[in-house]
């Protein structure tokens, strides 16, 4: 936990896609700080802390899967089987693949559920409908974060300079 | 009622067990489609949404039925949040951001020595325990209601957090002497006072312009310790970010007019809680009409 240091909302460190660790330490350097606006802050560094990523991923992952059932069936429809789906995955993909402990069982889970995401994704990339341009984007966005990650690596000391502000 | 199937009731055990799958199966970029999904599913339960929908007519004057109905969805949406993020603490040691407001206040309850912490159905139990953990040194006991179903109840205890003294408010008397030693000896009692349970000591109370009942027993171990009452609310502000608001310290004098004392506190503590839940009216999670 960070006390006292709203500088941190920003850190890269609270964000789990790299894509999104990029723009965090973009917004951190370009922008200003965030103000103290209560009389004490703790903040948690962990990698699923921002509301924002997650919110934008879940939006990214529902309309990508609606689109891709809106191909064989009525936008109305294709959204219920999509969110349906999602569901059933998680269920099907959390009896699956078990794990000792419950940290090893959400990592393998989600690891489970993305690869089924981009598997899927490049099912519908070969196909001829119009979903295919959703599935390239979906890929693309993939192969980003992939870019992304790489850049994270070359700027790692700046990342860890950034994070420094707060320690202590 | 028994059989097999009372663990699908609204109270019953399998939800608690299915959202324990959920906590720990769910990743956390696909977390807001399953609220969204399973808070809409729990509307369905038709005392508690009427309850709620009660409720915000009262809090809120001069709405109407349809607008409710989408607030009721919203406290059903933060509840189910609150839930999950109590289960990631518990079972993946997952704490989410916190901010305070009234900090002197807060300071003042853990240098007081002895006080009594009310707060209302918001936030989280074993969260907000966690923080006191973090900042302060002292004993905190707390004090509920147990849960309806015996098997609910049963897996709660199982799955609680270790450090957390937690007492069951089952009958009037029970407790008291126990707990008056414990504010005497310098530690902090929590308890809920914007509910009563069946069978315990209430005092007359007047929230929102509507009669209701508020528990007996913060007050009169108050006047019987002498130790301040805290108003602490423990607020969910977005995702995985909660505010920890401490208002002033409400005193119950020990004097020969006793209904006097306690009406003025009460009303005290209503003021607070009015306040509190007028700005924060999806966070209470008051499924009955508290005027009933």
């Amino acid at each position: 936990m960070v006390r006292d240091c709203p500088q941190a909302k920003w850190f890269p460190s609270r964000h789990r896609f790299a894509l999104f660790r990029l723009l965090a330490l973009a917004r951190a350097r370009l922008s200003k700080p965030p103000k103290m606006e209560v009389d004490h802050l703790l903040l948690a560094i962990d990698p699923d802390q921002s509301a924002a990523e997650q919110y934008i991923i879940t939006l990214f992952i529902i309309v990508t899967l609606t689109c891709y059932f809106a191909s064989m069936v009525a936008w109305p429809i294709a959204f219920l089987i999509a969110a349906t789906a999602i569901q059933a995955g998680i269920v099907v993909g959390g009896l699956v693949v078990r794990g000792a402990t419950s940290k090893i069982h959400l990592k393998r889970n989600s690891f489970f559920l993305m690869t089924s995401m981009v598997a899927t994704s490049a099912y519908f990339a070969m196909q001829t409908s119009p979903a295919r341009y959703v599935a390239w984007f979906f890929l693309a966005m993939v192969s980003l974060n992939g870019l992304a990650w790489l850049i994270l690596r070359i700027l790692r000391n700046t990342v860890r300079e950034l994070e420094a502000q707060c320690a202590g | 009622m028994t059989g097999w199937w009372r663990r699908f009731l609204v109270r019953g055990v399998f939800w608690r067990q299915f959202l324990r799958f959920g906590a720990v199966s769910v990743p956390p970029w696909i977390e807001p489609l399953v609220m969204a999904a399973w808070s809409l599913f729990f509307l369905l339960w038709g005392p508690g949404r009427r309850g709620v929908m009660r409720n915000l007519k009262a809090i809120i004057p001069g709405s109407n039925g349809v607008t409710n109905f989408f607030r009721c969805y919203r406290v059903f949406w933060n509840y189910a949040w609150t839930m999950t993020d109590n289960l990631h603490f518990k079972e993946l040691g997952v704490v989410p951001d916190w901010e305070f407001v009234g900090w002197q206040h807060f300071e003042a309850m853990q240098a007081s020595g002895g006080a009594i912490l009310l707060t209302a159905h918001m936030g989280s139990y074993d969260l907000g325990a966690h923080l006191f953990a973090e900042t302060s040194g002292q004993r905190i006991v707390m004090i509920r209601a147990p849960e309806v179903d015996p098997q609910t109840h049963a897996f709660e205890e199982a799955h609680r957090v270790n450090a957390l003294k937690i007492e069951f408010n089952v009958k009037a008397t029970d407790l008291a002497l126990d707990l008056l030693h414990a504010v005497r000896d310098g530690g902090i009692i929590a308890i809920q006072g914007d509910r009563v349970t069946p069978g315990i000591a209430d005092l007359p109370a007047t929230l929102f312009g509507k009669s209701t009942r508020v528990p007996a027993g913060p007050f009169a171990l108050a006047m019987s310790s002498g130790a301040p009452i805290h108003p602490v609310f423990v607020v969910r502000r977005g995702r995985r970010l909660y505010r920890l608001v401490s208002r002033e310290p409400i005193r119950v004098p020990a004097t020969r007019s006793r209904d006097e004392a306690f009406a003025a506190a009460v009303a005290e503590w209503t003021f607070e809680l009015e306040d509190v839940i007028r700005s924060w009216w999806y966070q209470w999670f008051m499924f009955e009409d508290f005027a009933s």
